[in-house]
């Protein structure tokens, strides 16, 4: 692969990533979008709706979508990863390792291989909650549209069979991984971020009580591409829950875990909670929090959701989980704060409202990056730019704002060079 | 609507509060993630959380009567798993020592055991008091020579007369029980619950709540701090049983007419030395876990370390009396008694207004919330049902 010059680097296919790239290729910047997994659309093209609207990813990430297909000066890569950020004002270099697809560019995303292959694996789209064959479309509104081969099971003698089922030669397990270089006078990093490790918190029975599971998860749950085909079912015995409550702060604002608030858990839980409302309308939600935090034009979704005759709101922290043996129920306790009695409450299913951790945690984008106690990107004077929530937890929408102040800020930071 | 509540902060007790132990209480958020892992918090008797926002708020009225602040016995299980690091276990042990100041008769006492500038006269005095029964009684060996060490007789009666000593323990004691009681009685009267008093009456709860301390059923379900709890048993013992010691050496010597030293093999010795033993490794051990181990037993403040050493300092130097008296020499012997009997004076005259109290204060505090039962007063109120904003208007006075 040849290396490239353009003027900024986006690290990271998400929201941010994606709108940081075309605001600036949008004004005529030639810009190069890396992203490691084998589509665009990183956290949002795994949820369901986000808020306030309600919105499914297939409207908001097709806008983006058709913005790059149309536009000649972004160059985007997938299955693509940053080995090296060095450089500095004006002047990096991004050393970029290129993983194979084993699929070229002749797939047609038929699904022909995918009904050949025999071989299975798990799909960390679907945290786990599902499997897919190893030759697979990463979900049904994928950018770019074409099959992937888990690199696991490339090497596999079963793969050819597969291989062979295309009808369009597309399927090539001989591609080798390639390293390039793109030369940028400034990167935006917009890598994202992850679920807190809901195991790491006791007395919530993440873990240990097959029905506690976590936001994203909920989110798959809810997704008609998901696991369940949309329906939410409670893990242990796919039964459709009566009774789902939600705990707020699961591992946030929490010294032992993640001193911060994610911001966004508050919000996402009222939306899931209307998931739960208009798939089981049935079904009683329980909401404990310490505090409700929707800032903003999010007020609105908080007094809809208080006008529900069953949702229930209840200001005291779910501090134990613990499982009743047999029916696979589990009792929350609770003290409510208002009225000073401690509650224990059976439900069928418990949601932890689990925070973010920013990759950047662990991955900086380079050595020296300067980051606050807890892993995100501290706005500065280089060219280097954190973007979305590599700087700070933010929705969706704050994300996409932010990315565009991001996308001048680089601007004017390969302007200075 | 429900009554509204005039908030009358008072910031001195804030302040007294963060001296005494509470230092973060301000970082708490109220998310009553204390109150749902304390094991010793259930039904309606739910503590720590509201505890904190009174002690935030200065509601120093509200923290002096409630019987939950003694409910609680410092496992610490709030304080680690707080999300906050506002430590309510710490918070509610300062808001115990503001009560031994509170309601100290007379209260001059009260402000003397809780200041270390005040130390040295609590020494003093008793010290002195000491020394003259010794100057007048010739003891210091001007004129007579001190007997012999070993097994015979009359050694510490030569140094310090045991006649004298009695009754000044005796009427002491009398004299400390009545100012305690009268601290107790205000206590006990300003003891207010939200429960409707259909618990047993007042000797029935006091017979249980005996019983359940010397099973120390409560303190058992600590997991956090689960050493100082059988630590405690065995100092509680120890305590009980040399009190029981000193009380049947002075039958046996004044009834039985049998002169001390009584044998190594006789009863009372060894429940006199079976309560040193369990003295030195409960004592010791609650000793070495506030050095090792700070975060999970609490904050230590003066008057956690002044109680445990004085009373350290006595199983140990009670404990070598018998050794230095066959050892000798006498002077070392003696100086050793002197410090021994010196910190039995403090341990039990300064009881009422020292973290000692805590025996008396939260054994009445137990015995109240017994006798008050477990249901509300009033309609129970099932607010916990209503949407957000509408928490129904039986609103109880310590859901503020």
């Amino acid at each position: 692969m040849e290396n490239l010059t353009v003027d900024i680097c986006v690290v990271g296919g998400g929201m941010a990533g994606m709108t940081a790239a075309l605001e600036a290729a949008e004004i005529g910047k030639e810009v190069a979008l890396i992203e490691k997994e084998a589509y665009l659309g990183g956290r949002v093209a795994r949820m369901y709706h986000y808020f306030p609207k309600q919105c499914p990813p297939t409207c908001g990430l097709e806008i983006n979508f058709r913005r790059i297909r149309q536009n000649p000066r972004i160059h985007y890569f997938t299955l693509a990863d940053v080995e090296s950020v060095d450089g500095q004002d004006g002047a990096y270099t991004v050393k970029v390792r290129q993983n194979p697809r084993f699929v070229n560019e002749k797939c047609t995303a038929c699904g022909e291989c995918e009904t050949a292959c025999e071989l299975e694996r798990e799909s960390a789209f679907d945290y786990g909650l599902k499997k897919t064959k190893a030759v697979y479309l990463p979900h049904p509104m994928a950018f770019p549209l074409r099959h992937v081969v888990d690199p696991a099971f490339a090497g596999d003698a079963k793969m050819k069979a597969a291989a062979e089922a295309c009808p369009v030669d597309a399927i090539d397990l001989g591609q080798q991984a390639e390293n390039f270089d793109i030369a940028a006078g400034a990167v935006v990093w917009a890598t994202g971020w992850k679920p807190y490790d809901a195991a790491k918190i006791e007395n919530l029975g993440f873990g240990q009580c097959k029905n506690v599971i976590n936001n994203v998860i909920m989110e798959r749950l809810a997704a008609p591409n998901g696991p369940t085909d949309g329906k939410i079912l409670r893990p242990s015995d796919q039964k459709e829950p009566t009774k789902v409550a939600f705990a707020q702060c699961a591992g946030s604002r929490d010294e032992n875990h993640l001193p911060y608030c994610s911001a966004v858990c508050c919000a996402a839980t009222i939306k899931q909670a209307a998931y739960v409302r208009e798939k089981l309308p049935d079904a009683e939600v329980h909401v404990f929090y310490i505090d409700i935090r929707t800032p903003g034009r999010l007020e609105d979704i908080y007094a809809n959701a208080q006008e529900d005759e069953k949702l229930f709101f209840h200001r005291g922290k779910a501090a134990r989980v613990t499982e009743k043996p047999g029916s696979g129920n589990l009792v929350i306790e609770a003290e409510n704060t208002l009225t000073g009695e401690k509650s224990e409450m059976e439900v069928d299913l418990v949601v932890l409202a689990t925070g973010m951790v920013p990759n950047t945690a662990d991955t900086p984008p380079t050595a020296d990056a300067v980051r606050d106690d807890w892993g995100f990107l501290v706005d500065g004077d280089t060219g280097v730019i954190g973007a979305g929530v590599s700087s700070r937890p933010l929705d969706v929408s704050a994300s996409v704002q932010d990315a565009t102040g991001k996308a001048m800020k680089a601007i004017c930071a390969k302007a200075r060079e | 609507m429900s009554d509204r509540l005039k908030v009358d902060p008072d910031i001195d007790f804030v302040r007294e509060l963060h001296r005494a132990g509470g230092s973060d209480l301000k970082k708490c958020y109220q998310c009553a993630t204390c109150s749902v892992v304390c094991d010793l918090s259930e039904g309606s008797t739910v503590f720590p959380r509201k505890e904190m926002i009174w002690a935030q708020w200065g509601l120093k009225d509200r923290l002096m009567a409630d019987p939950h602040v003694w409910l609680c016995h410092q496992c610490n299980d709030c304080s680690e798993h707080c999300p906050r690091g506002a430590r309510p276990g710490d918070v509610l042990a300062a808001a115990r020592t503001a009560i031994y100041r509170e309601f100290a008769f007379p209260a001059f006492m009260g402000r003397a055991l809780a200041s270390p500038k005040a130390l040295p006269w609590l020494i003093l005095v008793p010290a002195l008091v000491l020394l003259g029964i010794i100057f007048s009684n010739d003891a210091l060996g001007f004129n007579v020579p001190p007997p012999e060490t070993g097994t015979k007789g009359g050694f510490f009666k030569f140094f310090l007369p045991h006649g004298i000593l009695e009754i000044l323990f005796i009427s002491g004691n009398m004299l400390i029980f009545a100012f305690a009681a009268v601290g107790l009685n205000r206590f006990w009267k300003g003891l207010k619950s939200d429960c409707a008093g259909d618990g047993p009456r007042f000797i029935p709860s006091l017979i249980q709540t005996v019983i359940e301390i010397a099973g120390h059923g409560k303190f058992r379900k600590c997991t956090v701090n689960a050493t100082r709890s059988w630590a405690h048993l065995l100092v509680i013992f120890g305590f009980f049983a040399a009190m029981a010691t000193a009380g049947l050496a002075l039958l046996d010597m004044t009834l039985l007419g049998h002169a001390p030293p009584i044998p190594f093999f006789h009863p009372i010795k060894i429940l006199g030395n079976l309560s040193a033993v369990t003295l030195l490794i409960g004592g010791g051990t609650l000793i070495v876990r506030r050095l090792t181990n700070s975060d999970k037993v609490g904050a230590n403040g003066y008057a956690d370390w002044l109680f445990l050493i004085v009373l350290f300092v006595v199983s140990v130097t009670g404990t070598l009396l018998q050794i230095l008296r066959q050892v000798g020499p006498f002077e070392l012997a003696y100086a050793n008694y002197f410090i021994h009997i010196l910190s039995v004076f403090f341990l039990l005259w300064y009881a009422p207004y020292s973290k000692f109290a805590h025996m008396f204060y939260r054994t009445l505090a137990l015995v109240y919330s017994r006798s008050a039962g477990s249901a509300a007063r009033g309609a129970a109120s099932q607010a916990s049902d209503r949407p957000d904003g509408d928490p129904g208007s039986e609103r109880t006075e310590q859901a503020a």
